[in-house]
């Protein structure tokens, strides 16, 4: 069977619904390689000096115009012109302005955290991301971001489908070299080799008990793993032994690096945003906050991915579009000062990437339809030496862009994971993106 | 076995009459050299013992039951086939189903269309019903996620494709597959239309459901393909399931189908109207190799995987001279000796529905539609709706980490719901015969029963399990086995099937 995803149904559109699902194959050897597929952290801190990527998508396609719009200009006239009831004027934006970076473009009001950043130079704009020919179905534009191909993936035969699984089998081959946190079974992780962690949270990683007969469960837990140690080498079962052995090693240390991670934030006082007249936390309140926990917990993970739904704004737009841009700035509030206080901010890199942009004029609806070209954030401790995010404004937006139906793409996505791959993480990224491009155009946010 | 011995077999096979009943017929061509290795013998195997039924029994019927064996065993291997392949409505097991799942079917929701088809699952006394449509469900993978509330009825006559005509012709399977409502609806043929084609659906018509990729088309044949596809669209049929109930509906608009002649496969394909959709399969069977592609699918799912070309062409031939009756290839299928060879019987790893439906019927430690179906949405795979149009992935995949610990709790749901329907009442002791409540009989029994392959080192881990227990303060306490000390009785079968329920070849098929 050729693996192929033409269409994908709303468990990934909807990937709100998907609930804990793992997906990976199981590397064929060893027995002994395989048994232990989750590194044991050596001691319950973060690991200094290893750099990590965080890739938030905005699933559905962000608005990117209305995210970070022009305010000078004839730029700003066309905006405004082309967006009569949506459109932000200046002043009603928050300026950037602030810090070493200046820049005629002003952020969606809701982004008062990453306003902060951009003022610390820890927040890099690169506007007109996208890639060769639009494709404005949502599925296949996943898909293109996903596999880091555009030409579809028969041209490029022998190689994991997923880009990040590309990653892991290259760079981070254990279970938590890269990990999904809430976003189902990201096509990116297809073909990774190592069994990736992919959990709806990290809460749900673990093993249900009977409370019926609590005392025996724990025996019961006891026998399975002694029956699995016990498996003989060779066959199927081997393989199935090896799974088993990683879900259960996995647990116990995800589970055991949430109880220490609750013990430090407890205590410095790190607390996510909750939904209003709720105890529970926001959608990216609580995926951040498993991504804090397992970087707490020492693993050695190298890229996390996570996202949330919801920008597929066809209608009504403003009120849901701020209310989606909220939910991302107040997590991330939190997730910095959570970084700063554990030491690792400064090894960090964020991106903020979506399927595509919306178009520039709004529609009947108080919407905008699926669109192109669309801005992406690169956000990081901007101090250290080298590998570090540089801020400012890297592509703009000229006023035949804004006039245009859909802003192009300047930039190809794929130059801006080589840049965060080959700058930020340290790993060169030829191999993860083999596909020849018709336009090369790094831009050098990582200094 | 050499390639000149095979044409030669091949061209004796699709000019030999119609072969109806495989059993009367010459299948090997004993004369024409000599026999194929067993795992590509496609004659009968006349002489079964109970080990080879069962193997029978996991591959086509969710699990190992042995109430259903003894079925088999009393209307024989041949006449069993028979029953089982003749699939039929079955008006009260469907009633009770609605009514057990499904408050309003007129509107369902997402979950209820789930759960009314794992109902289905549980309680079907011809289990493999179930098993061929989700194998077809999953070939012909179609989600109902896509729908509208005012269209999510239609996800019952799209499940009941699969359950009712799955041992039909595969011509008139295809044909009721390209107007299926929700697969007009998935693949964009609603939208479809002379002025605007959509290629979605014939592209997948031949990539994924007939032929394979790049196996015989072009863009061009997509292109002209796509044309004959047009004409269906969804209409909104005011209070058609009551006054203020609105249900989506699919209607022909001739008026939207392109019908002039389109040139497929270099051959002029004739404006035919809503026949089209007819024409494309017999077109497609005619040209190109549909019988191979679908046969290789078959095999794959319930024998072995990599089948030899060989063997695959003379499938293929046999699907073909018997005008693509997919009875007679799975009457073939299932009787031959390569079905019960050491090779179909290596194992194939279980997917989450056989894991879940299958545990259940084999104990009878049911637990609800809806709390199967939140098992199968954390396992992975929610029957009526596959992640992509490709179907669910099979095999090593399913191994991960997550997944292996979502199986686990699946089996922990099962013995822990011990006090709710339809669980309530339940002895779990049923499960023991009299003669057989030692330690150790108990293991080879629940070893039997589960079908799994313990090692002497690891049945004695589980006898042990029997003979101790835990107390509150965690020390691990003597308490030799009593089948007829009601707490043990209770709580260690149920422990020991959670137990063995992990054992890795627990996971195999």
């Amino acid at each position: 069977m050729t693996t192929k995803h033409t269409k994908l149904n709303a468990a990934r559109r909807n990937f709100l619904r998907v609930s804990a699902a793992g997906a990976g194959v199981m590397a064929l050897g060893a027995l002994g390689s395989n048994r232990l597929p989750f590194a044991k952290p050596a001691r319950a801190l973060p690991l200094s000096n290893h750099r990590r990527l965080v890739i938030i998508n905005m699933l559905g396609g962000n608005d990117g115009l209305n995210t970070v719009f022009p305010v000078t200009g004839a730029q700003a006239t066309a905006y405004q012109t082309l967006r009569p009831t949506l459109r932000f004027m200046p002043g009603q934006g928050l300026a950037l302005t602030g810090g070493p970076n200046v820049s005629d473009y002003e952020l969606h009001p809701a982004l008062d955290t990453v306003q902060s950043m951009w003022n610390a130079n820890e927040v890099a704009i690169i506007h007109k991301v996208g890639y060769p020919s639009e494709n404005l179905s949502h599925f296949v534009s996943e898909d293109i971001w996903s596999w880091g191909v555009r030409g579809g993936l028969p041209a490029l035969s022998g190689i994991a489908p997923g880009w990040i699984a590309r990653y892991a089998n290259t760079y981070a081959p254990t279970s938590l070299g890269v990990v999904s946190i809430g976003v189902g079974r990201r096509l990116d992780f297809e073909g990774a080799n190592s069994s990736p962690l992919l959990v709806s949270s990290l809460g749900s990683f673990n093993f249900d008990t009977d409370f019926n007969y609590s005392a025996n469960h724990v025996l019961r837990r006891t026998k399975v793993q002694n029956v699995l140690n016990l498996q003989p080498a060779g066959g199927l079962a081997e393989q199935v032994a090896a799974a088993q052995l990683g879900s259960i090693d996995g647990a116990a240390a995800v589970q055991t690096a949430i109880a220490d991670y609750t013990a430090y934030a407890s205590g410095a006082g790190i607390a996510y945003p909750t939904n209003p007249g709720s105890t529970s936390l926001t959608s990216m309140g609580s995926r951040l906050r498993d991504i804090a926990r397992l970087i707490y917990g020492g693993f050695e993970t190298r890229i996390f991915y996570t996202g949330y739904g919801g920008f597929d704004t066809h209608a009504a737009q403003a009120a849901a579009h701020a209310s989606l841009l909220q939910n991302l700035d107040d997590a991330l509030a939190v997730f910095k000062t959570d970084m700063q206080t554990m030491g690792v901010w400064n090894d960090m890199a964020i991106v903020v990437i979506t399927e595509f942009g919306r178009r520039n004029y709004e529609n009947g609806s108080v919407g905008t339809d699926h669109g192109h070209g669309v801005c992406v954030f690169v956000i990081g401790g901007s101090s250290g030496s080298g590998g570090h995010v540089n801020g400012g404004m890297y592509e703009g937006l000229t006023t035949a862009n804004i006039n245009a139906e859909h802003l192009p793409y300047s930039v190809d996505y794929r130059d801006v994971y080589r840049e965060l791959i080959g700058g930020h993480l340290g790993n060169d990224p030829t191999p993860l993106f083999p596909e020849t491009q018709p336009i090369n155009n790094i831009p050098n946010f990582i200094s | 076995m050499p390639a000149k011995v095979t044409s030669a077999l091949m061209l004796l096979l699709l000019a030999a009459p119609l072969c109806l009943a495989p059993t009367g017929c010459v299948q090997e061509g004993g004369d024409a050299g000599p026999p194929p290795p067993v795992e590509e013998d496609l004659a009968p195997n006349n002489s079964l013992n109970d080990n080879d039924r069962i193997h029978f029994l996991r591959r086509t019927h969710f699990s190992f039951v042995p109430a259903e064996l003894q079925r088999l065993n009393q209307m024989g291997f041949g006449a069993y086939l028979d029953w089982m392949l003749d699939l039929k409505t079955q008006p009260a097991l469907e009633s009770a189903a609605l009514a057990a799942t499904v408050p309003d079917p007129d509107f369902p929701s997402q979950a209820e269309i789930a759960r009314w088809w794992i109902y289905l699952m549980q309680h079907n006394e011809n289990p493999f019903q179930e098993v061929l449509a989700m194998f077809w469900h999953d070939h012909f993978a179609a989600s109902q996620d896509i729908l509208a509330a005012e269209a999510r009825y239609w996800a019952f006559a799209h499940i009941n494709l699969w359950r009712l005509h799955g041992t039909d012709n595969l011509a008139e399977l295809l044909y009721l597959m390209n107007v299926d409502w929700l697969m007009l609806e998935w693949l964009d043929g609603v939208r479809s239309t002379r002025f605007a084609p959509n290629e979605n659906f014939a592209r997948e018509f031949w990539e994924l459901f007939t032929l394979g990729a790049d196996n015989g088309y072009t863009q061009n044949d997509i292109v002209e393909a796509s044309k004959a596809f047009t004409g269906y669209r969804t209409r909104l049929a005011v209070g058609q399931a009551g006054p203020g109930r609105d249900q989506l509906i699919v209607e022909w608009v001739p008026n939207r189908h392109d019908n002039t002649t389109k040139t497929i496969f270099g051959l002029p394909f004739v404006g035919n109207g809503q026949a089209e959709y007819r024409d494309m399969v017999t077109l497609t069977l005619a040209q190109r190799p549909v019988a191979e592609f679908i046969c290789r699918k078959i095999w794959e799912y319930f024998v072995y995987l990599n089948p030899s070309d060989t063997l695959v062409n003379k499938l293929a031939g046999l699907l073909r001279s018997s005008g693509y009756n997919l009875k007679t290839l799975f009457r073939t299928i299932f009787q031959s000796k390569a079905f019960f060879s050491a090779q179909a019987k290596a194992g194939i790893i279980k997917n989450p529905v056989e894991h879940v439906i299958g545990f259940q019927r084999a104990t009878g430690l049911f637990i609800t539609p809806t709390r199967s179906d939140n098992a199968l949405v954390d396992i992975g795979q929610r029957p009526s709706t596959p992640p992509t149009v490709n179907g669910w992935p099979s095999g090593g995949f399913w191994l991960s980490s997550q997944g292996m610990l979502e199986r686990a709790n699946f089996l922990r749901d099962a013995v822990y719901y011990r006090n709710e329907a339809p669980q309530a009442g339940y002895d779990v002791g049923t499960l023991i015969p009299p003669n057989m409540q030692s330690a150790d009989q108990v293991v080879q029994r629940l070893a039997w029963l589960l079908q799994v392959s313990p090692t002497p080192a690891q049945a004695a881990e589980y006898v042990d399990y029997l003979n101790t227990d835990r107390n509150g303060s965690g020390t691990i306490i003597a308490q030799p086995w009593n089948i007829n000390d009601p707490v043990q009785r209770e709580k260690k079968l149920r422990g020991l099937l959670y137990i063995m329920g992990q054992h890795p070849t627990y996971a195999i098929r």
